[in-house]
């Protein structure tokens, strides 16, 4: 279980995070929505232990984000908001790239098999000809050879025609709630997350999100 | 190691022509530059032709010294074809050395002791007439001190007779003693005497530029480190395994050890290009100089954001290095005025054979300061 308590985050003298407080279970598969500049992205990258806040606890299972950092690494899944794959080098070299850095060995055919179970399939193409849809899968990909139990997403559907966000969504899904593991990820895409999503994180004040989401009937927490 | 290695291997797969292609480049632009700029002295230098009626010694020494003149190139000839060359404009000019050459200026007689012919294209012929001058100056010279000590016992009553020859020997070798018109272009100061004489050194200095071009090979190498940090990659990179800093050292050693490979092939190459003229005997200031211009690199590449601006400051470093460590140009005024703005630069510090430098041992306590740093994430 991942549990925030009384996290602040300021980028100089600009508050981004004030006083949030959540917490996510296991095969939770949660969305983070709120307007460009809410501080979403923010939340990911402290979530994915890559920067510091300035006060609150986070904890997950039995980890201290203050002190097990290198534990929660092998643990989190990170995708970040802008792709980051080599352009220059094909689909399996990327993966290759990566698993040899990772925590945990992959077979060259394993590293395949994940390509394949979202219907990543131009193994041998160069990353810089793949769409934009196969670029996300790529991305995504690549968070996930280590096997992590947390998934941290941050817009990993952005700019996708509809059928690579189906197959997204369905790989997902699958994730959450065959292998348990934690989803918590950002979109704009209100049809994707109602559909997605076992609850909704708002961050910021703005009612529109808020009153949008619950004439769909989805559960929304204000952070 | 062995994965880091393994995924600097993927990369260089991509960029094989362009790694190769820097990694040669200072050998090979320094063979050119070199080339090519003692050929162009070679062909700017003024054809002359020489006529020597005269065997004696002193003829024959005035004719090894206009040979041996950087400005002129010499042909020996006879006065007939000199002159239908001449006539030709093959040659600015020609001066023939009369018979009793030697006896004149023994007997002091200074006058028909060469005739030179210039035809109405000669240009040159002013400077040509004033360096042979010159050296009948200096032969007739000698021989007028020679007669005045001769003279000398008479006058004084002094009882130890000296020969015309005897003084002019004695002058001779002390000017030669003396001299201080040779000037080593070698690198260290340590050439011997013997190669200076098989092999004029050229005016270029060989590992000058070839470590101005390696310092800015060096900067274009290190351009991963500016592309590898863009803000995605390095928060995908700063989860692995490793860290990010680790990430980035380990790939720097990896640049750093083909780097001293390439080094000493590119010495070697360099040794067999110009063969006598140029020394090798300072392996440990070069891998010095590698280790300090790559830290230099690395150091200067984690502050860019964007490899445009990465490149453009880069080649102003260079050039700036090349300039104060007097590779280039010798600007003898600034290092006058500031001699310790030279040991700013790391190519000083090599051409001066140092293994030490300031440089290098500021650019390692920047480096470990940077590695031991913590960054503002849970450490
Ligand atoms: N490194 C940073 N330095 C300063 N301000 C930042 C930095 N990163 C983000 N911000 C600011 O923090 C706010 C939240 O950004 P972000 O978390 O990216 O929002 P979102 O992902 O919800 O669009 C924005 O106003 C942004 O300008
Ligand atoms: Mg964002």
């Amino acid at each position: 279980m991942l549990k925030v308590e009384s996290l602040t985050k300021q980028y100089g003298s600009k508050q981004v995070l004030a006083d949030v407080s959540f917490q996510v279970n296991p095969g939770d598969i949660v969305g983070l929505v709120g307007e460009n500049g809410a501080g979403k992205s923010t939340l990911l990258t402290i979530l994915a232990t890559l920067i510091q806040p300035e006060q609150g606890m986070i904890t997950y299972h039995d980890l201290a984000y203050k002190t097990d950092q290198r534990k929660l690494r092998q643990k989190i899944g990170y995708v970040p908001q802008n792709i980051a794959i080599w352009e220059e080098f094909s689909v399996e070299e990327n993966m290759v790239f990566f698993e040899q850095l990772s925590w945990g060995k992959k077979s060259r055919e394993q590293l395949r098999q994940l390509c394949l179970d979202m219907k990543l399939d131009q193994w041998k193409e160069k990353a810089q000809s793949l769409s934009g849809g196969m670029k996300r899968k790529l991305n995504l990909a690549i968070s996930l050879i280590h096997e992590p139990e947390l998934l941290l997403l941050d817009e990993p559907t952005v700019g996708i025609d509809l059928k690579s966000r189906k197959e997204i969504g369905t790989y997902l899904q699958q994730l959450a709630k065959q292998q348990g593991k934690t989803i918590i990820y950002t979109s704009h895409d209100m049809e994707e997350i109602i559909s997605l999503c076992d609850y909704v994180y708002c961050i910021g004040n703005d009612p529109f999100y808020k009153e949008l989401l619950k004439e769909k009937g989805q559960h929304i927490h204000v952070l | 190691m062995k994965s880091i290695l393994l995924t600097r291997l993927l990369h260089w797969r991509q960029q094989a022509w362009s790694l190769l292609f820097w990694l040669v480049l200072p050998m090979l632009a320094t063979c050119i530059f070199i080339t090519t700029a003692d050929n162009w002295q070679q062909d700017t230098k003024i054809p002359i032709g020489l006529v020597v009626e005269d065997d004696s010694q002193m003829a024959i020494q005035l004719v090894e010294a206009i040979n041996e003149h950087a400005l002129f190139a010499v042909s020996n000839l006879e006065t007939e074809q000199a002159l239908i060359q001449l006539e030709q404009h093959q040659l600015d000019s020609v001066f023939v050395i009369e018979e009793g050459y030697q006896e004149h200026i023994k007997s002091n007689r200074r006058n028909q002791l060469i005739t030179a012919y210039v035809s109405d294209m000669s240009l040159a012929y002013t400077p040509v007439k004033e360096a042979v001058a010159s050296h009948i100056q200096r032969d007739a010279g000698s021989s007028k001190a020679a007669h005045t000590i001769m003279q000398l016992p008479g006058q004084y009553g002094v009882e130890r007779d000296w020969s015309w020859d005897e003084i002019v020997t004695t002058s001779d070798q002390i000017r030669e003693r003396e001299s201080l018109l040779h000037s080593s272009f070698s690198f260290y100061n340590q050439q011997t005497k013997q190669e200076k004489e098989s092999a004029p050194p050229s005016v270029w200095n060989v590992w000058g530029i070839w470590a101005s071009i390696a310092v800015l090979t060096t900067f274009f190498l290190f351009d991963w480190v500016v592309k590898e940090q863009r803000p995605s990659m390095k928060q995908r990179l700063s989860l692995l395994k490793i860290s990010f800093k680790s990430y980035l050292v380990r790939n720097g050693l990896i640049y750093l050890a083909v780097l001293f490979v390439a080094d000493l092939v590119n010495s070697g190459l360099l040794l067999f290009y110009f063969q006598q003229s140029i020394q090798f005997d300072h392996l440990f200031a070069m891998i010095s100089f590698r280790i300090t211009i790559s830290m230099l690199a690395f150091l200067f590449a984690l502050r860019f954001r964007t490899p445009f601006f990465y490149y453009v400051a880069a080649l102003s470093l260079t050039i700036l290095l090349g300039l104060i460590g007097g590779a280039l140009v010798p600007i003898d005024g600034l290092t006058i005025m500031l001699p310790w703005i030279s040991y700013l630069s790391p190519i000083t510090a090599f051409l001066n054979g140092q293994v030490l430098s300031s440089l290098f041992v500021v650019l390692l306590s920047i480096f470990c300061v940077w590695y031991w740093r913590k960054e503002r994430t849970y450490a």
